[in-house]
């Protein structure tokens, strides 16, 4: 029923939430959906767009009035469908989607992420010499303007290839450092 | 660990380090969260509206008649009511020495606000200069017979609309669910309630408005009343139209992912869906389409056959893109706070940056910049000092005529 609803179609059924209600909705679940939807691809610059209009049709919906966990199920339920209705249809994998909320209801559910955010810094941290550059140089880390594969050639003085091998390993390595610390 | 699970495991590590990056959700989030709520119950307590459409199907096949009707005779005979007994030759004198005075950059100013006053009476100079100029092709003096063309469009606009002669400033406040209309203190000119979801609000050349309503997937063409003149509604959550020259509209159906050009009948007469949820789209002056597409984060300029002419990529959150003048674009990214200039290489000549959530933004004729900017419309110098401010709940679209 979802998938065929508009904010306005949610508006049209239901009244709006109490003020308060909403206030206490986003103040607990903002960070969190906001997360998810970066884990599901989105880029940054358009997930507050998207979570905005996520939050809009749970306070039209009445999911303010749930249970705090199953008002982020909704919201995250939202989120996704917004996210895939702002994408090329055939370029996401359900599989791969339905693993995401596998994962989030895991390890980021009961925390909105922090957990999570913690262990990756503290990961990060054990990272040295060109590996540790090499994700703050892609990821923009501690105020370095994020940069491609080729800046990181230039700057680790090393080949394309070389690259690439290395911010494997260094992925592999926190993707491990990082379930480690979580479980 | 089976491949969806790996690729699941990735897509947080990235997720995870770009947070490390600074990835953040904007700092009025929840404050817009609350706001476009508020908006959402304001469109379902005004849906009647959206019933009433039918019945102004009628009105609008009526209204185009007359306009069309209207515009011809006005093309054959230009009116100048406003001083009949005026000798031509020396008000064609006086045209041409404001024309002149337009490649001079200390008289530019007071030679647009010369021609626009003028009216009706100074379209053919200004149309026979502008002829000229393009043969000669000196850019300093086509942009400023460019821009006092168009200041001279906005001024026969507002007399056809019964506005104010001055300046005005559209601003479209999405949270308010209105659409203002501003004098040059600031002051209200009109106002059109109701508009919900307003993301973007034009002058007409027939002194109508044109408004973008992206909560109800509308564009709708009205009065200063209000009353509806002509609507779009095929439409999926739009952020942009604008009334071309030829009467048709181009729309940026912004989650129908395609720019469409819509005739006064209703018929889509171009497009282009290629891989794009366009935010803002302008009819260039060659016939080519100017548009911010932010599901590649670029600004693509495409031909009337759909090939790409011109690509700007990197451009996060593209909201806005314009092609002035001297043929640089100006670049409005709402998630960095920044308007950016960029020359036709693609290198950035200009940056206004420190702004908050900025949606929209055009360079005026003064060669300052009017930014709206959530809370706010402001306008900038050209060294980035702030001159004017006017505050609003959520401006989102700003637009001096």
């Amino acid at each position: 029923m979802l998938l065929t609803m508009t904010v306005e179609d949610v508006a049209h059924e239901l009244d709006a939430a109490p003020t308060d209600a909403a206030d206490t909705l986003i103040r607990r679940h903002l960070r969190g959906v906001w997360r998810y939807c970066l884990m599901l691809g989105a880029r940054p610059g358009t997930i507050d767009d998207l979570v905005q209009e996520a939050f809009v049709i749970a306070l039209q919906k009445g999911a303010a009035g749930l249970e705090p966990a199953a008002t982020g199920a909704f919201l995250r339920r939202t989120a996704r469908f917004l996210f895939l209705r702002s994408q090329r249809r055939s370029a996401h994998d359900p599989k791969l989607l339905d693993a995401i909320d596998e994962l989030w209801a895991r390890d980021h559910d009961d925390d909105h992420g922090e957990r999570a955010v913690a262990a990756a810094r503290g990961c990060v941290e054990l990272l040295d010499g060109r590996s540790k550059l090499a994700v703050e140089i892609t990821y923009g880390i501690g105020g370095s303007p994020p940069g491609g594969r080729n800046d990181l050639a230039t700057k680790l003085e090393m080949k394309e290839n070389g690259v690439k091998t290395l911010l494997q390993r260094t992925r592999k390595f926190l993707r491990e450092c990082i379930e480690r610390r979580l479980s | 660990m089976n491949d969806s699970i790996l690729a699941a495991h990735e897509h947080r590590l990235d997720a995870l380090l770009a947070e490390l990056g600074g990835a953040q959700p904007a700092e009025d989030l929840s404050a817009r969260i609350r706001m476009a709520a508020a908006t959402a119950r304001g469109a379902r307590r005004g849906s009647w509206l959206m019933a009433a459409g039918v019945l102004l199907g009628v009105a609008v096949v009526t209204g185009l008649a007359f306009w069309k009707r209207d515009s011809a005779q006005q093309a054959i005979a230009p009116t100048d009511t406003q001083d009949p007994d005026k000798k031509p030759e020396p008000r064609n004198q006086a045209f041409e020495r404001l024309i002149r005075d337009l490649e001079l950059p200390e008289r530019r100013q007071a030679a647009i606000v010369g021609l626009n006053t003028a009216g009706n009476a100074a379209t053919s100079a200004l149309a026979a200069a502008l002829a000229a100029e393009q043969t000669r092709g000196r850019p300093e003096a086509l942009a400023g017979l460019h821009q006092a063309w168009v200041g001279f469009d906005f001024a026969a606009a507002k007399a056809a609309g019964g506005l104010p002669a001055g300046r005005l400033e559209l601003i479209a406040d999405y949270s308010d669910n209105r659409i203002l209309g501003v004098n040059a203190d600031g002051e209200k000119v009109f106002e059109l309630k109701e508009v919900f979801g307003a993301w973007d609000a034009e002058l007409t050349p027939r002194g109508t408005i044109l408004i973008t309503e992206f909560s109800v997937s509308r564009v709708q063409e009205v009065d200063l009343k209000g009353n509806a003149v002509w609507a779009f509604e095929d439409l999926k959550n739009p952020y942009d139209a604008d009334r071309l020259g030829n009467g048709n509209t181009l729309i940026a159906d912004t989650f129908g992912s395609r720019v469409i050009e819509v005739n006064p009948v209703g018929e889509i007469v171009w497009q282009y869906d290629k891989d794009i949820r366009p935010f803002d789209v302008d009819r260039l002056r060659d016939g080519n389409t100017l548009i911010a597409d932010v599901l590649q984060d670029r600004v693509l300029e495409v031909t009337k056959d759909g090939k790409i002419a011109w690509e700007l990529k990197g451009l996060n959150n593209v909201h806005d893109a314009d092609r002035l003048p001297n043929g640089n674009t100006l670049v409005t990214l709402r998630g960095k706070g920044v308007v950016l200039e960029f020359d036709a290489a693609g290198e950035q000549v200009w940056k206004l940056e420190g702004l908050s959530s900025p949606s929209d933004a055009d360079r005026l004729p003064n060669g300052n910049t009017i930014v709206a900017e959530n809370t706010r419309v402001r306008e900038f110098d050209a060294s980035g000092q702030e001159v004017y401010r006017k505050e609003m709940t959520w401006a989102v679209e700003v637009g001096r005529y």
